[in-house]
């Protein structure tokens, strides 16, 4: 499993994440087939270094934008100031679990951008279901 | 008088002070059952304020309080509850 | 259970308390908690749960004090470098309290060791902080039944969760497998403010006594996560996983795995 974004829109999730700092960034991403299509640059509604949670507001207003340009969830983006793009015990804790009220987002690539070198971020994705992390490779096109 | 109530045991704690008149009435009244009247003879003033507060406060009911002497008194305490076994 | 005059005294603060008295008093004495690691979680837990007078106390770890744990290792002084981990907690904690016996476990855990180490014991408390570690106690524990309280620290961080196996999600409904090396830090590299720790042991001491005395809320199917820095509290719902391979409905994991260690264990 892949995920395609072009070189454009993983600078936007870059920029926003460091534009986050000193606290967690995070958003979501819309596309089809493995593609990212379209950014979504959303607020961290509970601000800390190690921790955000997307606005439920904001979250469902993205699900509609996607839903009018007949786009899919294919990711949601957050950050890691100071960790590893890597998911957390929260990211996972967090992440999709069938039958519980958190999410749905089955599907979703995980993207996490580490900005422990400032001067280079890096950004990994991960597939997260039931305590299951599989890293899914970013290719960057264009 | 005191001889209406009857009492099921008595703890002499003269000399203790808070907290420990407390601690010590707490502890004899736990090895209690409910409904047994614990007699509780003190002689630190502070602590005939304290002790039926904090017993009340755990659900157990003050019947009485006696002042003996000038520097004496007596508690009359019922046990009415009893913590829940785990 | 009689008290002695002694033990009237030491333990009023905690017979006052409503929810402790003598009975929960007797429990505590009673208690039997192993700690996994002496070292810089290991040593506030163990010392509040001697404070507590919690009646046996096993340590399990076989490392030597060093110069570089007194910033954290609070069990341990200038005076014991050089002395086994164990035998130094064994000195701090029954000093503290009389009524306190220490057992000594001076060996490294491996699958082969911790059944029948951790059999003897009521409770576990994971202060290791290095996963392969994590993941043994974890299987040991559920596969025994026995309540593990497991926290992790790192920098200005740190969290804490209590494992009820049967009742609750286990360290492996989380993550399923470690992660691959590199991935995380690990406490050698990147630091760690000793306070840090002591406030995280002491919260894994909190959820001892309570699981003993069976009081308050523990966090059970909960993670518990606190950041020094900007002092944010926060509480994450842990899911149980009906597919765990070691806690599910059908484990998968019938032995222990002793997996490689790729960093030092010292913590």
């Amino acid at each position: 499993m892949q995920l395609a974004i072009t070189k454009a829109d993983l600078q936007t999730i870059t920029d926003h994440c460091m534009k986050g700092l000193p606290n967690e960034a995070c958003g979501m991403l819309g596309g089809k087939d493995g593609r990212v299509g379209k950014v979504y640059c959303l607020t961290n509604a509970k601000p800390g270094p190690d921790y955000y949670e997307m606005d439920a507001e904001e979250q469902f207003r993205v699900m509609k934008d996607l839903r009018g340009q007949g786009l899919d969830l294919v990711g949601l983006f957050h950050s890691h100031p100071t960790g590893q793009a890597y998911p957390s015990s929260v990211d996972v804790a967090q992440a999709y679990w069938p039958g519980t009220e958190l999410p749905n987002y089955p599907d979703a690539v995980y993207v996490i951008v580490s900005l422990m070198d400032r001067t280079k971020p890096v950004a990994r994705g991960f597939s997260i279901e039931e305590g299951k992390v599989n890293e899914v490779s970013l290719v960057v096109i264009e | 008088m005191a001889d209406e109530i009857k009492i099921d045991r008595t703890i002499d704690i003269r000399g203790q002070v808070c907290p420990y008149t407390f601690v010590r009435s707490k502890l004899a009244i736990e090895k209690m059952n409910l409904g047994e009247v614990l007699e509780i003879i003190l002689d630190h003033k502070p602590a005939i304020e304290n002790v039926p507060k904090s017993m009340e406060n755990e659900g157990q009911k003050v019947l009485k309080i006696d002042q003996t002497a000038e520097r004496e008194w007596h508690i009359f305490v019922r046990k009415d509850k009893e913590k829940k076994k785990a | 259970m009689e008290f002695t005059e002694d033990q009237i005294l030491r333990y009023s603060r905690h017979i006052l308390l409503p929810e402790v008295g003598g009975e929960g008093q007797e429990k505590i004495l009673n208690a039997k908690v192993v700690l996994v690691g002496a070292g810089g979680l290991g040593s506030p837990v163990g010392y509040y749960l001697a404070a507590a007078g919690v009646g046996t106390i096993g340590v399990i770890d076989n490392d030597r004090v060093e110069m570089s744990n007194l910033q954290r290792q609070i069990a341990h002084n200038t005076n014991r470098v050089g002395v086994l981990k164990a035998d130094s907690a064994k000195e701090t904690y029954e000093t503290l309290n009389h009524d306190v016996k220490v057992v000594t476990h001076k060996e490294r855990l491996t699958s082969q060791n911790i059944m029948g180490i951790i059999r003897d014991y009521d409770i576990v408390v994971d202060g290791s902080d290095n996963f392969p570690t994590r993941y043994l106690v974890n299987d040991a524990c559920v596969m025994q039944k026995k309540t593990l309280v497991s926290a992790a620290v790192f920098r200005f961080e740190g969290q804490v969760m209590s494992i009820f196996p049967g009742q609750g999600p286990c360290y492996r409904c989380l993550f399923e497998v470690p992660p691959p090396p590199g991935m995380v830090p690990s406490c050698q590299e990147a630091g760690i403010l000793g306070a840090v720790t002591g406030v995280i042991g002491t919260i894994q001491a909190t959820e001892v006594i309570k699981a003993i005395l069976g009081i308050g809320h523990p966090l059970k199917g909960k993670l518990l996560l606190w950041n020094a820095l900007d002092m944010s509290f926060r509480t994450v719902k842990v899911p149980r996983n009906r597919e765990c391979p070691v806690c599910g409905e059908n484990p998968t994991i019938r032995e222990l795995i002793d997996y490689e260690q790729f960093c030092s264990m010292s913590h």
